[in-house]
């Protein structure tokens, strides 16, 4: 997937775990309007380093435990969307940062 | 050793656990301290999860930080209340202060608990954490509060329950050998046990017997007016008591294959609360006592029937009634036959 910083991509961050998990997952999604320059280089430097063979795959704990959250990375350009889904520490690393970016920077609206 | 200097990131993090482990007092303290800084230093975040926090036995330490509606992984933040200092203007700190005080006095008062590991940790809150954050959590070395967005949820640190429930996942956790997975019928057990404690903590903290608890988790929490409560121990998925999306099964009958650990956690909810109501007076007499004292004969993958076994056999040692009552409330939700 080509990654530009354009309104076509759009990357959002699913994630259920804590107290509030019944009510269901969290969304956060970032606004490229609303990144630094430099911000926005990195987060396209680090979704273009995912590597192919995690977009649809689910990257679970082998034991989880309470304190566990679950992800799921969504990356869209336009019709095309891709996920990957993970659990906290588990899967590559550059999906955990992306992860931490968006909820570093991510809005819920 | 320099107290509060240390760089002496030489010696690697688990040489400094190591010593720690052989060592007393202050300076267990010191090189714990010590080897925490060390590993964050060196990124390993997964030094978060362990029991560093560790303070002197029998010594309740509680320190709440302000997160000034930041939100980082782990959680950053300024310290605004430590131990035995006076109130703060900040509302959500004073709760969060007062909240895992008391759960603490009912692990220590109660059961002879040591606070969470049991080994003295202490107990570390971040409040204002993100903007209008919809959570609050433990994971696995503190507790994390949002404030809510008012829309949801309220600010997550009035509800004593909810401390009590997330500090549990800590006491399961350090009490279950291997701690109970959180899938599956283990993870609605783990589920299960942070919520029979939470209910515990707050019924321990009005005085509260068996038959005037209201047994809901959550309750005040929710935004919306007609939303009483996230869950009840009491009629697990009656959605009048609580809210449109709870689905929870009180019986066997509704068992969901594959399920949420949050919503199959109502069957032992509601096996915990005919036990209690069944041995009557307070929870925290003989049926807390029973419940905490099947932790530690459980597995990470144990199953709801193992978790009937071990509190029976708990329950067996307190006396006849108390087995009669226990046996009967897992048969009731068809856990056994």
């Amino acid at each position: 997937m080509e990654i530009r910083q354009s309104p076509e991509i759009t990357v959002i961050l699913e994630t259920v775990g804590g107290f509030a998990a019944p009510t269901g997952p969290e969304l956060l999604t970032v606004d490229w309007s609303r990144l630094m320059p430099a911000e926005a280089e990195i987060l396209r430097r680090d979704l273009a380093a995912i590597p192919d063979t995690a977009w649809g795959a689910a990257f679970r704990a082998p034991h989880p435990r309470s304190s566990d959250f679950h992800h799921r990375l969504r990356v869209g350009a336009g019709v095309l969307e891709r996920f990957v889904a993970f659990d906290s520490g588990q899967g590559p690393d550059v999906v955990r940062r992306v992860a931490e970016f968006v909820m570093d920077h991510g809005s819920p609206d | 050793m320099d107290r509060h200097h240390c760089t002496c990131f030489i010696v690697p993090s688990k040489v400094l656990r190591h010593l720690a482990e052989k060592s007393e007092g202050q300076d267990r303290l010191d090189l714990l301290d010590c080897a925490l800084q060390s590993e964050y230093l060196r990124g390993h975040r997964s030094a978060r999860g362990m029991s560093l926090f560790a303070n002197v036995a029998g010594e309740k330490r509680r320190t709440v930080y302000d997160c000034r509606n930041t939100r980082t992984t782990p959680p950053k933040g300024s310290l605004v209340r430590g131990e035995g200092s006076a109130p703060v203007a900040d509302t959500a700190v004073n709760q969060a202060y007062d909240a895992s005080g008391t759960t603490y006095d009912f692990y220590s008062k109660v059961l002879g608990r040591n606070s969470i590991d049991n080994r003295g940790m202490r107990l570390d809150s971040y409040v204002h954490y993100g903007k209008k954050f919809n959570n609050a959590f433990w994971d696995g070395a503190e507790m994390v509060y949002g404030d809510g967005d008012n829309k949801l949820f309220r600010g997550f640190t009035q509800a004593l329950d909810v401390v009590a429930h997330e500090l549990t996942h800590g006491v399961t956790q350090f009490s279950t050998p291997g701690g109970l997975d959180y899938i599956d019928q283990s993870g609605a057990l783990n589920e299960s046990f942070s919520d029979v404690f939470g209910s515990i903590v707050k019924q321990w903290s009005l005085k509260q017997g068996v038959a005037k608890a209201d047994w809901l988790i959550g309750a005040g929490l929710m935004a919306q007016p007609t939303w009483k409560a996230l869950r009840s121990m009491k009629a697990p998925g009656n959605k009048a008591a609580t809210w449109p999306g709870d689905d929870q099964p009180s019986t066997m009958d509704g068992f969901v294959v594959g399920g949420d650990v949050h919503t199959n956690s109502g069957i032992p909810n509601h096996a915990f609360y005919l036990a209690a109501m069944a041995l009557g007076g307070n929870s925290w007499d003989a049926a807390a006592r029973i419940w905490y004292g099947a932790l530690p004969h459980l597995h990470a993958n144990a199953t709801f029937v193992d978790a009937a076994n071990a509190t029976i056999s708990v329950a067996a040692g307190l006396g006849k009634t108390q087995k009669a009552a226990v046996t009967k409330a897992w048969k009731s939700v068809k856990v056994l036959k």
